[in-house]
């Protein structure tokens, strides 16, 4: 191949998903030639999200909320436990979440709001070949200089940059293969995983509005956890989008295995719960997809930056795993970092390890990685006390539906009987030793 | 000796998994409703860059109408073709016919050539129609349903066609247009190809240029007079226990009756 057909440029991003398309704007802004390679269809097309938080989106675009193509806007949540023919609910909501800019809390269908993210990425600038895969990188001179210099396409050309941006999703091959090739330091753990299947199902956006208690284009983002999920570490969520709902359950990959259930399996369970099936009642299936996450926490990340590589997003574990389950954000606002740190590594020209370094200082600084850092013991406290999820929830619903069941006894008697049931089977010094551990949940 | 080839590609519905309702409230598709490449097309498309790969010469993709979610152009350019031209299809949607006067005008301005290529089905109209109506315009001989080409030289082109119980070989003289069937699938060894990296990269922001003619002297004599979306069926689901036969079988009465 002679030299004029080599193509070199300044970065390659791997990967379409939120972390790769704000890197590669950031760097687009920032001047940089800029080639990112998708292998799905479209951007997007290998996400399922449907929750999004908007803040590092609004700071990349200006006012992106409103042109973005958003199906609802999030103007009330709920956390609900889900008993053996019971539930309990705490429903929140603000009326300044039905203002712009909304809380910065969304409901978007991944496939089209993907795709318009990946029109201003390239409107900015930078390149997007979709339909192709990335087989591994390639990489020049050895030991603690060796450096990452091109990406290899599957069947296909070598293209060349200074820096290379791995934002190949939770699944993430070439990040696991780059690792190991440039010897990058892991994380304290192994990575964990869990899976989430969802569907998207269609309703009359009336049936939803009047369903949910919706006005215009509020919408709602609810969560599940309790019985169809026993003995698993997982739970469900219900968002409503325009004229469907987005309904899944996540788990922890070893819980399911170690319970016998199928994801799908699971998802049926939590679909057929009666609290849940009245929601999405007449609906028809319209998508079914499926996702792994990053659920090893804080400890679980390990180095992401060597020479002429910078990781992101769900491929660097930066997931929150909390009730916030923020992932999108958080990849953008590594995605962005990494970027910056790319545009000032050109500028030094200096794309070693040390020269790349701006993207963890910054990383370190905001809010991704100090959200990951808080909730860090989350994963040991699901794991070490299971009760959290399952029997105290139980309780608290039990002791509420025993305490307002109206029945021919005087209230003192329910009442007192509600508080001897409450109370059965509950260690105190170990419900007193868990409440400390879940105020970490919070 | 080379052969300048012309391909026709379309954008059509992609209908591969449909699922809930196509029509919006006004009777129009709905937006929401995914595009494709038009599978045939693409067969014809590599069969054209087959004989420029192994004759030369080049291949001009020709298509009508603004892309609408993929542009049939651009991939084309993707997969190697030299240069591509767009019909502008004016304001209103076109009928088969018509969109085949505008081609045939656009192709007689384009210079000489040996061969058009086409899709022979095409999943939107099911019209099947456009190549032969194309190749009527300008005159020129044409063959429907070439699912592989045996051979082309000496002005002329053989196609081979798969019928029952075997194969027929039609020749055509050059220049010819060929309809190409369905035989090219997946696992066949002469699958199209996939777009290459760096054909993308030159072509993603390349100018796509426009024929130099008039969509609006053309009319269509045929065109969609209204659509009518299937009534849907209201589904009343019934829960019957597996053990109860009488039961089981009540339900399947019930189905055979149409009930």
């Amino acid at each position: 191949m002679s030299a004029e057909d080599t193509v070199k440029v300044d970065a390659i991003v791997v990967g379409g998903g939120p972390g790769g398309l704000a890197a590669a704007l950031t760097m687009a802004q920032g001047g940089l030639e800029v080639i990112l390679v998708e292998r799905g269809e479209y951007a997007g097309s290998k996400n399922v999200g449907g929750l999004f938080y908007g803040t590092i989106l609004n700071q990349l675009i200006p006012d992106a909320f409103k042109q973005a193509p958003i199906e609802r806007t999030v103007s009330k949540r709920s956390i609900t436990y889900l008993g053996d023919g019971t539930h309990m609910s705490l429903t929140f909501g603000a009326d300044a979440w039905s203002q712009p800019p909304y809380n910065n809390t969304y409901v978007v269908h991944r496939a089209q709001f993907d795709r318009w993210l990946a029109s201003q990425v390239e409107e900015a600038g930078a390149t997007l070949l979709e339909g192709m895969v990335v087989d591994g990188l390639i990489y020049e001179g050895e030991g603690a200089g060796r450096k990452a210099v091109g990406v290899q396409l599957r069947g296909d050309e070598a293209f060349y940059a200074d820096v290379i941006v791995l934002a190949d999703g939770a699944n993430c091959l070439v990040s696991e293969k780059v690792r190991e090739e440039l010897a990058m330091p892991g994380g304290k753990i192994k990575q964990e995983y869990a899976v989430g299947v969802k569907e998207i199902i269609s309703l009359p956006k009336e049936t939803i509005e009047a369903r949910f208690n919706l006005k215009d284009n509020e919408g709602v983002a609810y969560d599940f956890l309790g019985v169809p999920f026993e003995g698993l570490i997982g739970g469900g969520f219900i968002y409503t989008a325009k004229d469907s709902i987005h309904l899944g359950s996540v788990a922890r990959i070893e819980s399911l295995v170690e319970s016998g259930f199928t994801p799908s399996g699971l998802n049926d369970r939590f679909k057929q719960h009666p609290a849940v099936s009245r929601l999405i009642d007449g609906g028809e299936l319209l998508e079914y997809s499926g996702h792994m996450l990053p659920e090893g926490g804080y400890d679980a990340i390990g180095s992401l930056t060597a020479n002429g590589v910078m990781i992101v997003g769900d491929a660097a574990g930066l997931l929150n795993m909390s009730l916030y389950k923020e992932g999108t954000n958080h990849a953008m606002e590594s995605g962005m970092y990494a970027g910056q740190a790319a545009v000032a590594a050109k500028e030094k020209k200096d794309y070693s390890r040390s020269g790349l370094a701006l993207y963890e200082e910054k990383l370190a600084e905001g809010i991704a990685l100090k959200d990951v850092k808080k909730y860090k013991d989350l994963p040991d406290i699901l794991t070490s006390a299971p009760e959290l999820l399952s029997l105290y929830p139980k309780k608290i619903n039990q002791l509420m539906v025993d305490y307002f069941t109206v029945n021919a006894e005087p209230k003192a008697v329910t009442q007192k009987a509600a508080m001897k049931n409450f109370m059965k089977d509950m260690s105190k010094i170990k419900l007193l030793r868990n409440a400390f551990k879940a105020r970490k949940l919070m | 000796m080379s052969y300048n080839c012309i391909v026709i590609v379309r954008e059509v519905w992609d209908t591969r998994d449909l699922t809930g309702s196509v029509l919006a409230d006004n009777g129009s598709i709905k937006d929401s409703m995914l595009t494709r490449f038009e599978p045939e097309d693409m067969n014809a498309l590599e069969m054209a860059l087959r004989i420029k790969d192994e004759h030369g010469g080049k291949v001009t993709a020709f298509s009508v109408g603004t892309p609408k979610q993929v542009d049939v152009l651009r991939e084309c350019l993707y997969r190697g073709v030299d240069e591509v031209v767009r019909v502008d299809a004016g304001a209103s949607s076109l009928g088969t016919q018509a969109a085949a006067q505008l081609l045939a005008d656009a192709i007689g301005k384009a210079g000489q050539y040996d061969l058009i290529c086409v899709g022979v089905t095409v999943a939107d109209g099911e019209s099947s129609m456009l190549g032969t109506h194309v190749a009527g315009k300008l005159g020129i001989e044409q063959v429907s349903y070439v699912d592989a080409i045996e051979e082309i030289g000496e002005g002329r082109v053989v196609g081979k066609r798969g019928i029952e119980m075997g194969y027929e070989y039609i020749e055509a003289p050059l220049p010819a247009l060929l309809s190409v069937g369905v035989a090219l699938v997946e696992d066949d060894p002469r699958t199209p190809r996939s777009a290459k990296a760096m054909l993308k990269l030159k072509a993603k922001k390349a100018e796509i240029p426009s024929a130099d003619v008039d969509a609006s002297a053309v009319t269509s004599p045929v065109s969609i007079a209204g659509r009518e979306a299937v009534p849907e069926r209201a589904v009343e689901s019934k829960d019957v226990a597996a053990e109860d036969e009488t039961a089981l079988k009540s339900m399947l009465d019930d189905v055979l009756k149409g009930e």
